[in-house]
């Protein structure tokens, strides 16, 4: 063939193009750290790129409901703990006020610790946590017991279950129902420990003569609380389960989408460093194919 | 026959002088775009009848200069120039169409809907009103996004089709142009006169031609002229109808189109047609690549390639299943009541008090609507809240381009979702149902909501990938065919230094030539 100055010049400017296009590309990896940056640098890579990002928001959000509902059970688990303390001490003065013959001054004394322990109680069956009410169903704006009075305040379905996505299609119950643990009753009722503890302080403050033995109905309480308790247990048992499975799998999914999208610098910077090799070489041969023609020896 | 020698050398001097200036033209050319060589043919001049015997040669004689250019060659070129322009503006429109649809960095597509469903999913979770904020935040970020989604893409549209318009005019011009030269060629060479300089011209006229569109190029041969020469006419197509027909030109118009061919279109987009009335076929060129791109819907036969209307159907459905399936939970157009699932419209938002009845607030509607204005039937009466058809009918209308929170969600974030039952603020897997939808594969044609905005990215993808591999593909070739129609055409700088060597070598040589001559005719002369 013919080879004519512009061919060679056209060839070379070429080359140098394809090879600066190469080497920018390159660059733009390893200053992104991203393989890519538009869809058809790598289309399949590009659409698997935004489903990990979905996934990973999502997964993100779960381990957050997990640990914030791993928070509102330990604060209902508490609650119910320090009920149940109440409750046992409220046995023992139950034991106390029946079994012995008691002076007025030792009833009052019994009766005074009774009405804190029942105010203790009311307060505990209002334990709020992030400013909700935490026994309250639905209403988490509503305290679950009068203050004053010990009456429920407010009615609760047992179907008002708050529940929190840790999975897709997979809620967790966070809640623990007031009148499931505290007994049933609608607005005005008296949760059973409250009227238990309303009939001893009445008793004891009349001299002590209808002092009734509750300490069975005590007992089936505290069977009540400990198998809520149990059952809040489960439930964060539960909830730390999905939780070191959503980390795994976030830590999964991160890997993949590193692989996925990450520049590896080494691997591109040793590449880089070629491909600028190639260009200096093209560049000298390209200066020594084009300088020369004949009129350089005619002198 | 007095002084036949220094006529000879003379004859020689005149000669070699001739083809150096056909060197030096070629030298002071060889970086002109276009430019052929040119080739001086010398021959021996007739030969005188010696005295004595035999004939004498008369020297030698410039006989002509000839443009060395194959047609073969060019054509091929132009050819591949048109494909090869195609694919490198459809390329460059495609990736804009990328950029709209999947923003700048792939790596941020679809985050307006994934941040719409995080906000909401935390304010499921604690229905409070620093989330409402955020999640009020979120859905306007959502709307935005399709908005100016369908706002660019009628941009681009109508820049597509200012283009077209731009071009039609230029091809006009350049068919004008092209008689024109048509004409002066055909009279330099009917008087049997050199146009080679205007041939390279009308070649790159030509060439710049074929950019917008497939052309096709035809010297006709039409008898002989009076002269004797061959009257040779030249005409040039586009699909089959003639542009450029010897001195005469057939124009391109543009027609606005009275009906739109997509529902999806902007007003005032043009047809091409023959100002004959005939209709207008490109196969390849600009034009190709600016009609693909405007008018592409995927599906039609015509224009398979998915341009502006099908991306711009893609997000309006998208848009419109999505706020349909919030808003009123139902699923694509499925109306039975056994697969509706609670929206937005069914329950009571956080500023409903007790005994208030169900206040059926939208959070999307279109054009900034309030609910009241957006639910209601074509005579403008309230709907039937419990007619499900009349309120699968609400989102006939909406679009990407006119999706908006509705006038009370933007008001007043006591008008978002809150409960099915007053009083009860916290009931989370109600809340949480409102977004179910997310995860329902049979909700778009492509699968659920992370499906359709993956199969963009990767739609998307592959096209403008796909082009740009054609246009690299095609660019190769076409630097080839120029590569070989420069080996014939071009200019060798080595080639034309050997060739002024010669011819300078031969004017030295003639010039001695005289001085010998002028030497013996001194002596013939002094002798007598």
């Amino acid at each position: 063939m013919r080879l004519t100055n512009n061919i060679l010049m056209s060839n070379l400017l070429t080359n140098l193009t394809k090879s600066e296009e190469r080497s920018n590309k390159l660059q733009t990896q390893i200053q992104t750290t991203k393989l890519f940056s538009k869809p058809s640098e790598d289309p399949a890579a590009a659409a698997k790129a935004y489903r990990y990002r979905t996934q990973l928001s999502k997964i993100e959000q779960y381990i957050k409901n997990t640990e914030d509902g791993m928070e509102q059970l330990t604060a209902q688990e508490e609650a119910l703990s320090s009920y149940n303390e109440l409750l046992q001490r409220a046995r023992e003065l139950n034991v106390q006020a029946t079994g012995v013959t008691l002076n007025d001054e030792n009833r009052n004394a019994i009766a005074t610790e009774l009405e804190q322990i029942k105010g203790q109680m009311v307060s505990l069956m209002n334990t709020s946590y992030n400013g909700k009410y935490v026994f309250s169903g639905f209403q988490t704006d509503q305290k679950l017991v009068n203050d004053k009075t010990g009456h429920y305040a407010i009615d609760i379905d047992a179907s008002e279950q708050i529940k929190y996505e840790v999975g897709t299609g997979n809620p967790v119950t966070i809640n623990t129902i007031g009148t499931d643990v505290f007994g049933e009753g609608k607005t005005g009722d008296k949760p059973e420990a409250i009227q238990i503890m309303d009939n001893l302080i009445t008793a004891l403050k009349n001299d002590g003569a209808n002092i009734q033995n509750h300490i069975a109905d005590i007992d089936k309480i505290q069977e009540n609380v400990l198998s809520a308790t149990t059952d809040i247990g489960a439930r964060y048992n539960r909830l730390e389960t999905t939780k070191t499975q959503l980390e795994g799998e976030e830590a999964n999914i991160e890997s993949y989408k590193s692989i996925n999208e990450d520049t590896d610098i080494v691997e591109a910077y040793v590449k880089l460093v070629s491909e600028q090799s190639v260009y200096q070489a093209a560049l000298n041969v390209g200066s020594k194919i084009i300088q020369p023609t004949l009129l350089d020896f005619l002198r | 026959m007095a002084f036949f020698g220094l006529d000879v050398a003379s004859r020689g001097l005149l000669a070699s002088r001739n083809a150096l200036n056909v060197v030096n033209q070629n030298i002071t050319n060889s970086t002109t775009k276009g430019y052929s060589r040119k080739v001086a043919t010398i021959r021996a001049s007739n030969p005188a009848p010696a005295s004595g015997a035999g004939m004498l040669g008369t020297g030698s004689e410039l006989v002509s200069v000839d443009r060395i250019r194959d047609d073969y060659l060019d054509t091929k070129v132009w050819g591949e120039q048109s494909v090869t322009t195609e694919w490198s503006n459809k390329s460059e429109y495609l990736q804009q169409i990328s950029d709209i649809m999947c923003g700048t960095d792939v790596l941020n597509a679809g985050d307006a809907v994934n941040e719409f469903f995080t906000a909401y999913s935390k304010y499921a979770k604690d229905p409070s009103d620093t989330n409402r904020v955020v999640f009020q935040q979120a859905g306007e970020d959502f709307v935005n996004s399709f908005n100016s989604m369908a706002t660019d893409l009628e941009e681009l549209q109508n820049t597509l089709n200012i283009e077209l318009k731009s071009q039609v005019n230029e091809i006009n011009s350049l068919a004008d142009r092209l008689a024109r030269m048509n004409k002066e060629i055909y009279d330099l060479e009917v008087r049997g006169q050199d146009a080679n300089t205007l041939r390279d011209e009308r070649a790159l006229l030509i060439e710049e031609l074929s950019q917008f569109a497939d052309i096709k190029y035809e010297e006709r041969n039409c008898g002989k002229l009076q002269n004797g020469k061959d009257d040779i006419r030249v005409s040039i197509s586009i699909g089959g109808m003639t542009l450029v027909n010897h001195f005469d030109t057939a124009k391109l118009e543009l027609v606005e189109r009275g009906v739109k061919a997509n529902p999806e279109d902007i007003d005032g987009l043009y047809d091409i047609k023959w100002e004959t009335g005939n209709s207008f076929n490109v196969k390849s060129g600009s034009l190709k690549a600016i009609l693909d791109v405007r008018d592409g819907t995927g599906n039609s036969i015509d224009n398979f390639t998915k341009g502006v209307p099908y991306y711009m159907k893609q997000i309006n459905e998208f848009a419109r299943t999505f706020v349909k399936a919030f808003n009123e939970g139902i699923k694509g157009n499925d109306t039975t009541a056994a697969n509706k699932s609670m929206g937005h419209a069914d329950g009571y938002v956080s500023s409903s008090k007790p005994g208030d009845a169900l206040p059926h607030i939208r959070f999307f509607t279109m054009d900034k609507m309030s609910s009241a204005e957006f639910a209601v039937d074509v005579d403008g009466n309230p709907i039937d809240e419990t007619d499900l058809e009349a309120r699968n009918a609400l989102y006939d209308n909406v679009t990407a381009k006119n999706l908006s929170l509705s006038k009370d969600v933007i008001e007043s974030i006591g008008n978002i979702f809150s409960t099915k039952n007053i009083g009860d603020l916290d009931d989370t897997g109600t809340l949480y149902g409102l977004v179910s939808f997310r995860e329902d594969k049979s909700l778009f044609e492509q699968g659920n909501v992370e499906d359709v905005i993956s199969s963009w990215i990767s739609t998307i993808g592959s096209q403008v990938q796909n082009s740009e591999k054609l246009q690299e593909n095609h660019e190769a070739t076409l630097q080839q065919l120029q590569n070989n129609r420069d080996a014939y055409s071009g200019v060798s700088l080595s080639e034309e230094m050997t060739e002024m060597l010669k011819y300078q070598q031969l004017y030295q040589s003639c010039a001695k030539m005289i001085n010998v001559m002028s030497g013996i005719y001194d002596t013939l002369i002094n002798a007598i």
